[in-house]
Protein backbone atom coordinates (compact mmCIF):
# COMPACT_ATOMS: atom_id res chain seq x y z
CA UNK A 1 0.00 0.00 0.00
CA UNK A 2 2.40 2.01 0.99
CA UNK A 3 3.98 1.51 -2.68
CA UNK A 4 1.02 2.98 -4.29
CA UNK A 5 0.53 5.32 -2.40
CA UNK A 6 4.13 6.82 -2.96
CA UNK A 7 3.69 6.26 -6.79
CA UNK A 8 0.73 8.71 -6.93
CA UNK A 9 2.46 11.26 -4.40
CA UNK A 10 5.54 10.67 -6.81
CA UNK A 11 3.25 10.95 -9.93
CA UNK A 12 1.64 14.00 -8.44
CA UNK A 13 4.45 15.81 -7.50
CA UNK A 14 5.45 15.02 -11.26
CA UNK A 15 2.28 16.37 -12.45
CA UNK A 16 2.79 19.49 -10.97
CA UNK A 17 6.43 20.36 -11.34
CA UNK A 18 6.59 19.08 -14.96
CA UNK A 19 6.33 22.55 -15.91
CA UNK A 20 8.66 26.06 -14.98
CA UNK A 21 6.61 27.53 -11.97
CA UNK A 22 5.20 30.94 -13.52
CA UNK A 23 3.91 34.11 -12.44
CA UNK A 24 -0.28 34.32 -12.66
CA UNK A 25 -2.64 37.67 -12.72
CA UNK A 26 0.50 39.60 -13.39
CA UNK A 27 1.26 39.61 -9.81
CA UNK A 28 5.19 38.42 -9.44
CA UNK A 29 4.29 36.63 -5.85
CA UNK A 30 1.63 34.21 -7.02
CA UNK A 31 3.16 31.31 -9.41
CA UNK A 32 1.50 28.57 -10.67
CA UNK A 33 2.86 25.05 -10.44
CA UNK A 34 0.71 23.50 -11.66
CA UNK A 35 -2.82 21.52 -11.71
CA UNK A 36 -4.43 17.86 -11.20
CA UNK A 37 -7.77 17.81 -13.02
CA UNK A 38 -10.72 15.94 -10.97
CA UNK A 39 -12.55 13.27 -11.63
CA UNK A 40 -15.07 13.80 -14.09
CA UNK A 41 -18.77 13.52 -11.94
CA UNK A 42 -20.45 11.86 -15.12
CA UNK A 43 -20.13 11.32 -19.11
CA UNK A 44 -23.05 12.61 -20.98
CA UNK A 45 -23.26 11.45 -25.14
CA UNK A 46 -25.25 13.43 -27.50
CA UNK A 47 -25.31 16.55 -25.71
CA UNK A 48 -23.19 19.00 -26.73
CA UNK A 49 -22.89 22.92 -25.98
CA UNK A 50 -21.00 25.56 -25.45
CA UNK A 51 -21.50 28.07 -22.67
CA UNK A 52 -20.20 30.97 -20.51
CA UNK A 53 -20.47 30.22 -16.70
CA UNK A 54 -20.30 33.34 -14.36
CA UNK A 55 -19.80 32.37 -10.06
CA UNK A 56 -21.06 35.32 -8.07
CA UNK A 57 -20.43 35.75 -4.49
CA UNK A 58 -21.88 38.82 -2.54
CA UNK A 59 -21.35 38.82 1.44
CA UNK A 60 -21.98 41.95 3.33
CA UNK A 61 -20.43 42.35 6.33
CA UNK A 62 -20.96 43.19 10.37
CA UNK A 63 -19.67 46.35 9.46
CA UNK A 64 -21.54 46.99 6.47
CA UNK A 65 -18.75 46.45 4.08
CA UNK A 66 -19.49 44.22 1.27
CA UNK A 67 -17.20 41.58 -0.56
CA UNK A 68 -18.19 40.84 -4.77
CA UNK A 69 -16.53 38.62 -6.38
CA UNK A 70 -17.22 37.24 -9.41
CA UNK A 71 -15.40 33.84 -11.42
CA UNK A 72 -15.98 32.86 -14.93
CA UNK A 73 -14.88 30.26 -16.84
CA UNK A 74 -15.98 28.67 -20.65
CA UNK A 75 -17.40 25.07 -20.67
CA UNK A 76 -17.32 22.94 -23.86
CA UNK A 77 -18.67 19.88 -24.34
CA UNK A 78 -18.68 17.22 -27.48
CA UNK A 79 -21.35 14.63 -28.29
CA UNK A 80 -19.10 11.72 -27.55
CA UNK A 81 -18.86 13.24 -23.78
CA UNK A 82 -15.30 14.83 -24.21
CA UNK A 83 -15.60 18.06 -21.75
CA UNK A 84 -13.00 21.10 -21.75
CA UNK A 85 -13.37 23.65 -19.12
CA UNK A 86 -11.49 26.43 -18.88
CA UNK A 87 -10.75 28.51 -16.05
CA UNK A 88 -9.36 31.84 -15.24
CA UNK A 89 -8.81 31.24 -11.41
CA UNK A 90 -9.99 34.58 -10.09
CA UNK A 91 -11.42 32.68 -7.54
CA UNK A 92 -8.08 32.56 -5.62
CA UNK A 93 -9.09 36.03 -4.82
CA UNK A 94 -6.19 37.96 -6.46
CA UNK A 95 -7.61 40.12 -9.76
CA UNK A 96 -7.46 39.11 -13.19
CA UNK A 97 -4.89 41.15 -15.70
CA UNK A 98 -7.43 43.31 -17.76
CA UNK A 99 -8.17 41.47 -20.43
CA UNK A 100 -6.79 38.43 -19.65
CA UNK A 101 -7.84 35.30 -20.35
CA UNK A 102 -8.50 32.08 -19.18
CA UNK A 103 -5.11 30.60 -17.20
CA UNK A 104 -5.87 26.70 -17.36
CA UNK A 105 -8.25 24.10 -19.98
CA UNK A 106 -9.28 20.68 -18.23
CA UNK A 107 -9.65 18.72 -20.84
CA UNK A 108 -11.59 14.96 -19.94
CA UNK A 109 -11.28 12.95 -23.19
CA UNK A 110 -13.70 9.45 -22.49
CA UNK A 111 -13.17 8.30 -26.15
CA UNK A 112 -8.87 8.42 -26.02
CA UNK A 113 -9.08 7.28 -22.00
CA UNK A 114 -6.90 10.95 -21.01
CA UNK A 115 -7.06 13.95 -19.36
CA UNK A 116 -5.23 16.74 -20.30
CA UNK A 117 -4.46 19.79 -18.03
CA UNK A 118 -3.40 22.45 -20.18
CA UNK A 119 -1.54 25.57 -19.40
CA UNK A 120 -2.55 28.49 -21.54
CA UNK A 121 -0.01 31.01 -20.55
CA UNK A 122 3.07 29.20 -20.50
CA UNK A 123 1.64 26.46 -23.40
CA UNK A 124 2.23 23.53 -22.07
CA UNK A 125 0.11 20.45 -21.20
CA UNK A 126 -0.13 17.30 -18.89
CA UNK A 127 -1.47 14.01 -19.73
CA UNK A 128 -2.92 11.75 -17.25
CA UNK A 129 -5.21 9.11 -17.54
CA UNK A 130 -8.84 9.12 -17.70
CA UNK A 131 -10.47 8.43 -14.58
CA UNK A 132 -14.01 6.71 -14.90
CA UNK A 133 -16.90 8.64 -13.01
CA UNK A 134 -17.44 7.95 -9.04
CA UNK A 135 -19.70 8.79 -6.13
CA UNK A 136 -18.59 11.48 -4.10
CA UNK A 137 -15.27 11.22 -2.40
CA UNK A 138 -14.48 11.59 1.06
CA UNK A 139 -14.76 14.94 1.76
CA UNK A 140 -18.15 15.35 -0.07
CA UNK A 141 -19.04 12.58 1.79
CA UNK A 142 -18.88 14.40 5.18
CA UNK A 143 -20.05 17.51 3.85
CA UNK A 144 -23.28 15.57 2.98
CA UNK A 145 -23.74 13.59 6.18
CA UNK A 146 -22.95 17.24 7.85
CA UNK A 147 -26.09 18.64 5.20
CA UNK A 148 -28.45 15.39 6.77
CA UNK A 149 -27.94 16.92 10.28
CA UNK A 150 -30.04 20.10 9.13
CA UNK A 151 -33.74 20.07 9.43
CA UNK A 152 -33.84 19.85 5.41
CA UNK A 153 -36.88 20.30 3.29
CA UNK A 154 -36.52 19.48 -0.25
CA UNK A 155 -39.23 21.15 -3.04
CA UNK A 156 -40.06 20.77 -6.38
CA UNK A 157 -40.61 24.03 -8.63
CA UNK A 158 -42.75 24.39 -11.77
CA UNK A 159 -39.99 24.20 -15.37
CA UNK A 160 -39.22 27.34 -16.02
CA UNK A 161 -36.97 28.44 -19.22
CA UNK A 162 -33.53 29.44 -18.10
CA UNK A 163 -31.08 30.53 -20.80
CA UNK A 164 -32.92 29.37 -23.55
CA UNK A 165 -33.76 26.08 -22.39
CA UNK A 166 -35.66 24.40 -19.95
CA UNK A 167 -34.98 23.68 -16.32
CA UNK A 168 -36.20 21.47 -13.28
CA UNK A 169 -36.29 23.44 -10.61
CA UNK A 170 -35.67 22.40 -6.96
CA UNK A 171 -35.30 24.38 -3.75
CA UNK A 172 -33.89 23.32 -0.72
CA UNK A 173 -34.38 24.90 2.85
CA UNK A 174 -31.72 23.96 5.31
CA UNK A 175 -32.63 25.28 8.83
CA UNK A 176 -30.44 25.39 11.45
CA UNK A 177 -32.46 24.96 14.89
CA UNK A 178 -31.64 27.99 17.56
CA UNK A 179 -28.75 26.99 19.95
CA UNK A 180 -27.81 24.51 17.77
CA UNK A 181 -24.71 26.48 17.10
CA UNK A 182 -24.69 28.74 19.55
CA UNK A 183 -27.30 30.96 17.62
CA UNK A 184 -30.07 32.68 18.85
CA UNK A 185 -32.40 32.41 16.23
CA UNK A 186 -32.96 30.11 13.77
CA UNK A 187 -30.56 29.86 10.39
CA UNK A 188 -31.70 29.29 7.24
CA UNK A 189 -29.66 28.06 4.20
CA UNK A 190 -31.85 28.32 0.84
CA UNK A 191 -30.53 26.56 -2.14
CA UNK A 192 -32.38 26.45 -5.66
CA UNK A 193 -30.84 24.78 -8.24
CA UNK A 194 -32.24 24.67 -12.11
CA UNK A 195 -31.59 21.41 -14.13
CA UNK A 196 -31.57 21.12 -17.63
CA UNK A 197 -33.02 17.74 -18.91
CA UNK A 198 -31.47 18.53 -22.65
CA UNK A 199 -28.32 19.02 -21.33
CA UNK A 200 -28.11 16.91 -18.07
CA UNK A 201 -26.67 19.72 -15.84
CA UNK A 202 -27.43 22.42 -13.82
CA UNK A 203 -27.15 25.54 -15.16
CA UNK A 204 -28.63 27.73 -12.15
CA UNK A 205 -28.02 27.64 -9.04
CA UNK A 206 -28.81 30.02 -6.32
CA UNK A 207 -27.79 29.77 -2.47
CA UNK A 208 -28.27 32.19 0.60
CA UNK A 209 -27.16 31.80 3.62
CA UNK A 210 -26.81 34.68 6.29
CA UNK A 211 -23.22 33.57 7.62
CA UNK A 212 -21.54 33.58 4.00
CA UNK A 213 -23.62 35.83 1.67
CA UNK A 214 -25.27 34.74 -1.43
CA UNK A 215 -23.99 32.78 -4.47
CA UNK A 216 -25.22 32.37 -7.98
CA UNK A 217 -23.63 29.72 -10.36
CA UNK A 218 -24.94 30.75 -13.87
CA UNK A 219 -24.87 29.45 -17.35
CA UNK A 220 -25.06 31.76 -19.92
CA UNK A 221 -24.46 32.19 -24.00
CA UNK A 222 -25.36 27.96 -24.40
CA UNK A 223 -24.95 27.08 -27.94
CA UNK A 224 -25.79 23.79 -28.42
CA UNK A 225 -23.94 23.15 -31.01
CA UNK A 226 -21.24 20.91 -31.74
CA UNK A 227 -17.72 22.28 -30.61
CA UNK A 228 -14.53 22.69 -32.97
CA UNK A 229 -12.98 18.93 -31.98
CA UNK A 230 -9.39 21.09 -31.37
CA UNK A 231 -11.00 22.26 -28.54
CA UNK A 232 -10.29 18.58 -27.25
CA UNK A 233 -7.09 17.60 -28.11
CA UNK A 234 -3.41 19.40 -27.38
CA UNK A 235 -2.53 21.92 -29.24
CA UNK A 236 0.88 21.15 -31.24
CA UNK A 237 2.82 23.75 -30.18
CA UNK A 238 2.34 22.77 -26.52
CA UNK A 239 5.27 20.36 -25.11
CA UNK A 240 3.37 17.56 -23.58
CA UNK A 241 4.19 16.09 -19.91
CA UNK A 242 3.17 12.20 -18.97
CA UNK A 243 1.89 12.44 -15.68
CA UNK A 244 1.62 9.56 -13.69
CA UNK A 245 -1.75 7.98 -12.66
CA UNK A 246 -2.93 7.40 -9.06
CA UNK A 247 -1.02 4.43 -7.97
CA UNK A 248 0.42 3.64 -11.30
CA UNK A 249 4.07 3.18 -12.51
CA UNK A 250 6.74 5.55 -14.14
CA UNK A 251 7.01 5.67 -18.17
CA UNK A 252 9.28 8.47 -18.75
CA UNK A 253 9.12 11.95 -17.97
CA UNK A 254 8.19 13.23 -21.60
CA UNK A 255 6.05 11.91 -23.69
CA UNK A 256 4.76 12.50 -27.75
CA UNK A 257 1.43 13.31 -28.38
CA UNK B 1 -9.37 27.90 24.61
CA UNK B 2 -5.88 27.99 24.56
CA UNK B 3 -2.81 25.67 22.55
CA UNK B 4 -2.96 23.25 25.76
CA UNK B 5 -6.46 22.60 25.96
CA UNK B 6 -6.80 22.65 22.03
CA UNK B 7 -4.12 20.27 21.63
CA UNK B 8 -5.54 18.05 24.49
CA UNK B 9 -8.88 17.43 22.47
CA UNK B 10 -6.99 17.43 19.27
CA UNK B 11 -7.85 13.89 18.96
CA UNK B 12 -11.60 14.28 19.21
CA UNK B 13 -12.16 16.71 16.27
CA UNK B 14 -13.22 15.12 13.01
CA UNK B 15 -13.10 16.63 9.88
CA UNK B 16 -15.83 19.43 10.34
CA UNK B 17 -16.59 19.14 13.84
CA UNK B 18 -14.77 21.08 15.37
CA UNK B 19 -16.30 22.90 18.40
CA UNK B 20 -16.60 26.86 17.82
CA UNK B 21 -14.00 27.94 20.64
CA UNK B 22 -11.44 25.60 18.97
CA UNK B 23 -12.05 27.05 15.69
CA UNK B 24 -11.72 30.28 17.28
CA UNK B 25 -8.32 29.23 18.54
CA UNK B 26 -7.69 28.08 14.95
CA UNK B 27 -7.93 31.42 13.68
CA UNK B 28 -5.34 32.84 15.95
CA UNK B 29 -3.00 30.00 16.21
CA UNK B 30 -0.86 29.21 13.55
CA UNK B 31 0.98 26.34 15.22
CA UNK B 32 -2.45 24.63 15.97
CA UNK B 33 -3.62 25.11 13.03
CA UNK B 34 -0.86 23.27 11.48
CA UNK B 35 -1.24 20.47 14.67
CA UNK B 36 -4.72 20.23 12.88
CA UNK B 37 -3.60 19.35 9.46
CA UNK B 38 -1.00 16.96 10.72
CA UNK B 39 -3.77 15.34 12.58
CA UNK B 40 -6.47 14.86 10.04
CA UNK B 41 -3.43 13.42 7.71
CA UNK B 42 -2.60 10.86 10.80
CA UNK B 43 -6.48 9.90 10.38
CA UNK B 44 -6.42 9.44 7.17
CA UNK B 45 -3.23 7.85 6.71
CA UNK B 46 -4.31 5.11 9.62
CA UNK B 47 -7.75 4.74 7.97
CA UNK B 48 -6.30 3.62 4.65
CA UNK B 49 -3.74 1.27 6.75
CA UNK B 50 -6.84 -0.36 8.23
CA UNK B 51 -8.93 -0.78 4.70
CA UNK B 52 -5.78 -2.23 3.28
CA UNK B 53 -5.01 -4.47 6.31
CA UNK B 54 -8.72 -5.84 6.70
CA UNK B 55 -8.49 -8.39 4.69
CA UNK B 56 -5.07 -9.64 5.60
CA UNK B 57 -4.97 -12.98 7.49
CA UNK B 58 -2.17 -16.04 7.87
CA UNK B 59 -3.35 -18.88 6.35
CA UNK B 60 -4.80 -21.64 8.62
CA UNK B 61 -1.93 -24.13 8.05
CA UNK B 62 0.57 -21.51 9.38
CA UNK B 63 -1.35 -21.19 12.56
CA UNK B 64 -1.67 -25.04 12.79
CA UNK B 65 2.08 -25.31 11.46
CA UNK B 66 3.46 -23.11 14.91
CA UNK B 67 1.04 -24.37 17.39
CA UNK B 68 2.50 -27.86 16.55
CA UNK B 69 5.92 -26.86 16.79
CA UNK B 70 5.32 -25.25 20.06
CA UNK B 71 3.48 -28.01 21.30
CA UNK B 72 6.70 -30.42 20.47
CA UNK B 73 9.27 -28.24 21.58
CA UNK B 74 7.93 -27.42 24.82
CA UNK B 75 8.87 -29.09 28.20
CA UNK B 76 8.02 -32.11 29.74
CA UNK B 77 6.02 -32.22 32.67
CA UNK B 78 8.86 -32.53 35.54
CA UNK B 79 9.55 -35.63 37.88
CA UNK B 80 8.01 -35.79 41.53
CA UNK B 81 11.71 -36.04 42.32
CA UNK B 82 14.02 -33.36 42.39
CA UNK B 83 15.19 -32.76 38.67
CA UNK B 84 18.66 -34.22 37.91
CA UNK B 85 21.02 -31.13 37.40
CA UNK B 86 21.88 -30.62 33.65
CA UNK B 87 24.83 -30.27 31.56
CA UNK B 88 25.30 -26.53 31.07
CA UNK B 89 24.58 -26.68 27.53
CA UNK B 90 21.08 -28.59 27.68
CA UNK B 91 19.87 -26.11 30.34
CA UNK B 92 19.39 -23.50 28.11
CA UNK B 93 17.98 -25.75 25.17
CA UNK B 94 13.86 -25.40 25.95
CA UNK B 95 14.68 -21.46 25.94
CA UNK B 96 16.70 -21.68 22.88
CA UNK B 97 14.18 -24.06 20.97
CA UNK B 98 11.18 -21.69 22.18
CA UNK B 99 13.04 -18.37 21.08
CA UNK B 100 12.99 -20.07 17.65
CA UNK B 101 10.00 -21.39 17.26
CA UNK B 102 9.31 -17.44 18.03
CA UNK B 103 11.57 -16.24 15.68
CA UNK B 104 10.21 -18.92 12.91
CA UNK B 105 6.82 -17.48 13.40
CA UNK B 106 7.80 -14.17 13.46
CA UNK B 107 9.26 -14.56 9.98
CA UNK B 108 6.73 -16.47 8.42
CA UNK B 109 4.31 -13.51 9.48
CA UNK B 110 7.00 -11.17 7.68
CA UNK B 111 6.90 -13.31 4.96
CA UNK B 112 3.36 -13.33 4.19
CA UNK B 113 2.63 -9.48 5.38
CA UNK B 114 4.93 -8.33 2.46
CA UNK B 115 3.37 -11.39 -0.34
CA UNK B 116 -0.03 -10.29 -0.31
CA UNK B 117 0.74 -7.28 -2.59
CA UNK B 118 1.05 -9.64 -5.93
CA UNK B 119 -0.21 -12.37 -4.54
CA UNK B 120 -2.59 -12.97 -1.16
CA UNK B 121 -4.39 -9.48 -1.16
CA UNK B 122 -7.94 -10.39 -2.67
CA UNK B 123 -8.71 -8.42 -5.64
CA UNK B 124 -11.61 -6.30 -3.70
CA UNK B 125 -8.77 -5.32 -1.16
CA UNK B 126 -6.44 -4.19 -4.20
CA UNK B 127 -9.14 -2.00 -5.47
CA UNK B 128 -10.65 -0.47 -1.98
CA UNK B 129 -6.95 0.60 -1.85
CA UNK B 130 -6.88 2.26 -4.96
CA UNK B 131 -10.09 4.27 -4.87
CA UNK B 132 -8.69 4.77 -1.61
CA UNK B 133 -5.44 6.48 -2.25
CA UNK B 134 -7.16 7.91 -5.06
CA UNK B 135 -9.40 10.12 -2.69
CA UNK B 136 -6.43 10.78 -0.65
CA UNK B 137 -4.24 12.94 -3.26
CA UNK B 138 -7.97 15.07 -3.24
CA UNK B 139 -8.82 15.16 0.38
CA UNK B 140 -6.09 14.99 2.75
CA UNK B 141 -5.43 18.01 4.57
CA UNK B 142 -7.83 20.14 3.19
CA UNK B 143 -9.65 22.61 5.21
CA UNK B 144 -12.75 24.07 3.86
CA UNK B 145 -12.55 27.74 3.01
CA UNK B 146 -15.31 29.13 4.94
CA UNK B 147 -17.81 29.91 2.68
CA UNK B 148 -18.09 26.54 1.65
CA UNK B 149 -17.88 24.81 4.88
CA UNK B 150 -20.63 27.07 6.12
CA UNK B 151 -22.96 26.27 3.11
CA UNK B 152 -23.55 22.90 4.23
CA UNK B 153 -24.15 21.40 0.62
CA UNK B 154 -22.21 21.44 -2.30
CA UNK B 155 -23.73 20.91 -5.57
CA UNK B 156 -23.10 17.17 -7.04
CA UNK B 157 -20.96 19.24 -10.59
CA UNK B 158 -17.83 20.27 -8.71
CA UNK B 159 -15.27 18.58 -10.47
CA UNK B 160 -12.62 18.43 -7.72
CA UNK B 161 -9.47 19.91 -9.71
CA UNK B 162 -7.03 20.84 -7.84
CA UNK B 163 -4.02 23.74 -8.61
CA UNK B 164 -0.85 24.09 -6.52
CA UNK B 165 0.27 27.57 -6.51
CA UNK B 166 2.94 29.51 -4.36
CA UNK B 167 1.53 32.98 -2.86
CA UNK B 168 1.85 35.46 -0.31
CA UNK B 169 1.09 33.91 2.98
CA UNK B 170 -0.99 37.15 3.66
CA UNK B 171 -2.72 35.36 0.48
CA UNK B 172 -4.17 32.93 2.64
CA UNK B 173 -5.93 35.60 5.12
CA UNK B 174 -8.61 36.38 2.04
CA UNK B 175 -9.10 32.92 1.48
CA UNK B 176 -10.30 32.57 5.15
CA UNK B 177 -7.48 30.10 6.17
CA UNK B 178 -6.43 31.09 9.58
CA UNK B 179 -3.08 32.95 10.14
CA UNK B 180 -1.34 34.94 12.85
CA UNK B 181 -0.29 38.05 12.57
CA UNK B 182 3.03 36.86 13.09
CA UNK B 183 3.43 34.94 10.49
CA UNK B 184 1.93 36.75 7.42
CA UNK B 185 5.46 37.34 5.91
CA UNK B 186 6.71 35.29 3.32
CA UNK B 187 5.60 32.92 0.60
CA UNK B 188 3.70 29.73 0.76
CA UNK B 189 3.04 26.87 -1.56
CA UNK B 190 -0.44 25.52 -1.29
CA UNK B 191 -2.74 23.37 -3.08
CA UNK B 192 -6.33 24.76 -4.18
CA UNK B 193 -9.42 22.85 -4.70
CA UNK B 194 -11.56 24.17 -7.12
CA UNK B 195 -15.18 23.25 -7.12
CA UNK B 196 -18.45 24.78 -9.16
CA UNK B 197 -17.58 27.55 -11.07
CA UNK B 198 -13.72 27.36 -10.51
CA UNK B 199 -14.32 29.02 -7.14
CA UNK B 200 -12.08 27.36 -4.45
CA UNK B 201 -13.47 25.11 -1.90
CA UNK B 202 -10.60 23.96 0.19
CA UNK B 203 -6.91 24.84 0.50
CA UNK B 204 -4.28 22.39 2.11
CA UNK B 205 -1.33 24.39 2.83
CA UNK B 206 1.88 22.18 1.77
CA UNK B 207 4.55 23.55 4.31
Amino acid sequence: MHTLRWLWIAGFAATLYGQEPRAIFRNPEVRLLGAQPGRPREVVKGAPYSADVSTEINRTLADGNKIHQIVTERLYRDSEGRTRRETSLTGIGIPAPPGGGPELAFIDDPVAGASYVLDLGAHTATRMPWRAPKSDGPLRRQLRVRAQDFNRKVESLARQTIAGLPADGTRITQTIPAGQIGNTLPIQVVTERWYSPDLQTVILEKRSDPRSGDYIYQWTNIIRAEPPASLFSVPADFPLSQALPPGGRARGKRAQQ
Amino acid sequence: MNCDRFRKQLSEFGALDVPGDALAHLGTCAGCAVAYQRQRKLETGLKQLAAAQAEWSAPAYVEAALLERFRSESPRPAPPAPAPQLPFLFRFRIPALLAAGALAAALALLVIARAPQSAHIPEKAVSQVAETEDDSAVDNGFIMLPYFANSGEVANTSEDDVVRVVMPRSALVSLGVPVTDDSTSGSVEAELLLGQGGVPQAVRVLE
